[in-house]
């Protein structure tokens, strides 16, 4: 999937057009097709709570697009349907439990059955009652499920242009006449 | 660059199995790749058998492919599966043995973008090996673990070689830091180093081409480190910053940080690798042959002297034995391989395995104990402007102190920290493991914070023990039918306190230099973790308590060689590459020159 305007500005870059924090437009992609894509480990339901949940964790803001525009969601199910039935068994049950309880959460806390339809400050409020457990010894296993879906949202974000180039704005892998950085100023002794 | 250097134009001259070549050499990597250069370039007529496959490096690494270019972000496909660090802990060995996996990999392919280096790294489950706890990370391709190497070139010094007459521990090796220096300086030329002249005694400088530069976190910490006496140095890599013009395999190193990313190298070759830098220009001479597919299982002895007379070995692909016959033959399997073949060379001379009278083949195992590390955030720095921070072959390296500037008498020796700092490809493996929360706060955090992160582990010099050893394991066997090493190697207390020693002074590196800790680790990792496995082999003056003499040539068979890391006396701390290289180009020389004088028949 190359995308022709990273390339192009990379081009530019390599040319000495000064380089700071490049803000990347967002492509215009052609619309996916819902009938067209399929998930291959979540349900449709799944994915679509997986969705709502990525995005809470890396949402859009002035700086940048979230993880919904870098398709997280998607990358996770495409991880997860690269994983082994049993050997990534408990990963894989730890997903599926993880966002049933999310649902189970929402009831127990707002009433509401599905976590999808809770409005965004009541998902907001139930994220930080398990964010609050993160840096706990002992978790409970829907704060162990939001360490996973965290680190997962981000693997996936910042593993997409959108995440690494727009949202970080990483400036390496470029090739470079010269090191940038800080030179100790000893010049080169080659025998 | 690498699209334009030419792939080799004729296929390698394949080996003449009726011929008797002057070296027949076992194993492509450093030291196998240098023996072959030395020995082509003295016009001798040598033949390199290497037991994986050539591979297309280019195509392989595809350094400079954006995670987001390839299916699966850089991961291997499904079935493909990496050893995790629990498992070295909680798995008994042979650890493919009943494992799940369809295939299994050591621990470096739970790395970034193992995808890349899949085919060069051992499959376990072919490969098992018995006895105790050991992180044994091998490749079975042209070029060895050159393809994988972390560029970390440094010279051994004085200090190094005589540390038993130092501290009362151990051996001295039997030749000088004056004895080596001018082919340390022959392979900086030949290959290319970078690094910034310190002028330590304890840590000789190279003639080195353009260093890398440092973050602007990395300098406060040298003028803190240098107020109390203590180095902070741009990385010592193994690339070619200011390029080789002499060997058109290889590129000038564009920056773009490919090999310091993913397990495997650089699709340029300015990061050296011995087929790029060695192989391919020995084979240009036209005295080279060379044959890969081949496993060698015995080097073969005249029944009537005693003396080595070639080796045999099986072919990969149609699974028949053949013998390679040869004046000299010189092994460069790698540490543990060539132990493993010198004690499956049994004869009647030999009843022991070839060139272990002395009963060392296999003892005396060192190499560099890790594990202590520490993370930081450099708060100044937060919100520093996004930089290029890892467009380099390498970052910052902190050489020895302990035992060496400073007194430390509850333990021997010394170790060094090598570290990062600032921004990288993969923020969600660096950065956001240690940014709580989430949402907009997080994420701005994430942005804000990457460019302030330091990050350093200890690489520390363990002590040569002749109980630490490798043997035959006495029922099982490879794929080939080749009976497999049984380790017992266990790290033991000058290791645990000097481990604990690393994760004090870190604390203090970080203190002193404004870098407020995020995690770190105390804990040990497991033997053969550092990948710099060394000893089995060793040189000495006394044939009674040593393999090899100062020419890495057998005390008891003198057409043997022995070129690779198993002949170190004792491991220091620094990374033994380069100076493998060093002394298998001095040991080459000499054997060329025996040869010449018809010493070696």
């Amino acid at each position: 999937m190359k995308n022709n305007g990273l390339i192009s500005s990379r081009r530019a870059a390599l040319r000495g057009v000064a380089a700071g924090v490049v803000a990347l437009p967002v492509l215009a992609r052609a619309p996916v097709h819902a009938a067209k894509r399929r998930t291959r480990f979540f349900s449709v339901a799944e994915l679509a709570l997986v969705d709502v949940l990525t995005e809470l964790i890396i949402p859009a803001d002035e700086h940048a697009p979230g993880a919904r525009a870098a398709e997280v969601a998607w990358e996770i199910d495409r991880r997860l349907a690269d994983s082994d039935p049993r050997q990534d068994a408990a990963l894989r049950n730890a997903w599926r439990e993880g966002l049933r309880r999310l649902d189970a959460l929402s009831r127990r806390t707002h009433g509401v059955p599905h976590f999808v339809r809770a409005t965004e400050a009541q998902q907001v409020a139930l994220l930080e009652t398990l964010a609050a457990g993160e840096q706990a010894a002992q978790k409970n296993p829907t704060q162990a499920f939001f360490v996973l879906l965290k680190a997962e949202t981000a693997r996936a974000y910042y593993g997409s242009e959108l995440g690494l180039m727009q949202e970080f704005g990483y400036q390496g892998n470029v090739y470079l006449p010269e090191f940038v950085g800080i030179d100790l100023g000893q010049a080169p002794r080659k025998g | 660059m690498a699209s334009d250097s030419p792939p080799l134009s004729l296929a390698p001259p394949p080996i003449d199995l009726r011929t008797t070549y002057d070296v027949v050499i076992v194993g492509s990597g450093a030291a196998g790749g240098m023996a072959a250069h030395t020995l082509a370039q003295h016009g001798l007529n040598v033949a390199l058998l290497e037991a994986g496959k050539r591979l297309n490096l280019e195509e392989e690494l595809r350094s400079t492919e954006w995670p987001y270019e390839h299916p699966r972000r850089g991961d291997m496909p499904p079935g493909h599966r990496a050893l995790a660090l629990d498992e070295y802990n909680v798995r008994q060995t042979p650890y493919g043995q009943a494992h799940p996996a369809k295939k299994l990999y050591s621990y470096v392919q739970g790395w970034r973008g193992p995808d890349y280096s899949k085919s060069m790294v051992v499959d376990e489950k072919e490969h098992p090996f018995t006895g105790s706890r050991y992180a044994w990370v091998r490749t079975r391709a042209l070029g060895g673990k050159t393809l994988i190497w972390g560029r970390h070139a440094l010279r051994m010094s004085e200090q190094d070689f005589k540390a038993a007459r130092r501290d009362g521990y151990g051996e001295d090796w039997p030749l000088s830091y004056t004895d080596i220096a001018p082919y340390y300086d022959k392979v900086d030329r030949l290959l290319g180093i970078s690094g910034h002249a310190e002028k330590l005694p304890h840590l000789p400088d190279s003639l080195f081409q353009r260093a890398t530069r440092l973050t602007p976190m990395e300098v406060r910490m040298r003028e803190r480190l240098a107020k109390v006496g203590r180095v902070l140095t741009p990385y010592r890599a193994g690339v070619a910053t200011d390029g080789v013009p002499h060997n058109k395999y290889r590129s000038r190193c564009g920056g773009r940080g490919a090999c310091s990313r993913r397990v495997g190298g650089c699709d340029i070759h300015a990061a050296f690798d011995s087929p790029t830098g060695l192989i391919y220009p020995a084979l240009d001479t036209g005295k080279l042959a060379l044959r890969t597919g081949a496993i060698v299982r015995e080097v073969l002895v005249d029944s009537n002297t005693g003396r080595a007379r070639g080796v045999s070995f099986i072919d990969a692909t149609t699974r028949k034995d053949y013998e390679v016959k040869a004046r000299v033959v010189m092994l460069a399997a790698s540490t543990l391989e060539t132990a493993r073949l010198m004690l499956l060379s049994k004869s009647q001379q030999h009843p022991g395995g070839i060139g272990n009278t002395s009963g060392h083949v296999g003892h005396n195992f060192c190499e560099h104990v890790m594990g202590p590390n520490l993370k930081g955030l450099m708060k100044d720095m937060v919100g520093r402007a996004r930089a290029n921070d890892d467009g380099r072959p390498g970052q910052f390296y902190i050489p020895e102190f302990r035992n060496v500037t400073e007194k430390q008498p509850s333990f021997l020796r010394s170790y060094g920290f090598q570290g990062r700092s600032g921004s990288n490809m993969y923020p969600d493996d660096t950065v956001v493991p240690l940014t709580p929360g989430f949402g907009k706060a997080f994420k701005k955090n994430v942005r804000e914070r990457a460019g302030a992160f330091v990050t350093m582990s200890g690489f520390g010099e363990t002590l040569p023990r002749f109980e630490n050893h490798v043997a035959l394991d006495a029922k099982v066997k490879d794929r080939w039918g080749i009976p497999v090493l049984r380790f017992n190697i266990k790290f033991g207390e000058n290791e645990k306190k000097m481990c604990a020693d690393m994760v004090t002074t870190a604390h203090e590196i970080f203190e002193a230099s404004g870098i407020e800790v995020l995690d770190g680790r105390t804990t040990i990792l497991p033997e053969g973790w550092s990948i710099h496995e060394l000893g089995t082999a060793r040189m000495g003056s006394d044939p009674k308590t040593s393999v090899l003499n100062q020419f890495q040539q057998s005390h008891d068979v003198k057409n043997l060689f022995v070129v690779d890391g198993s002949s170190h006396v004792s491991a220091s701390c620094k990374n033994p590459t380069w100076t493998i290289m060093a002394l298998a180009w001095r040991s080459c020389d000499h054997l060329a020159s025996e040869l010449r004088k018809g010493n070696l028949g």
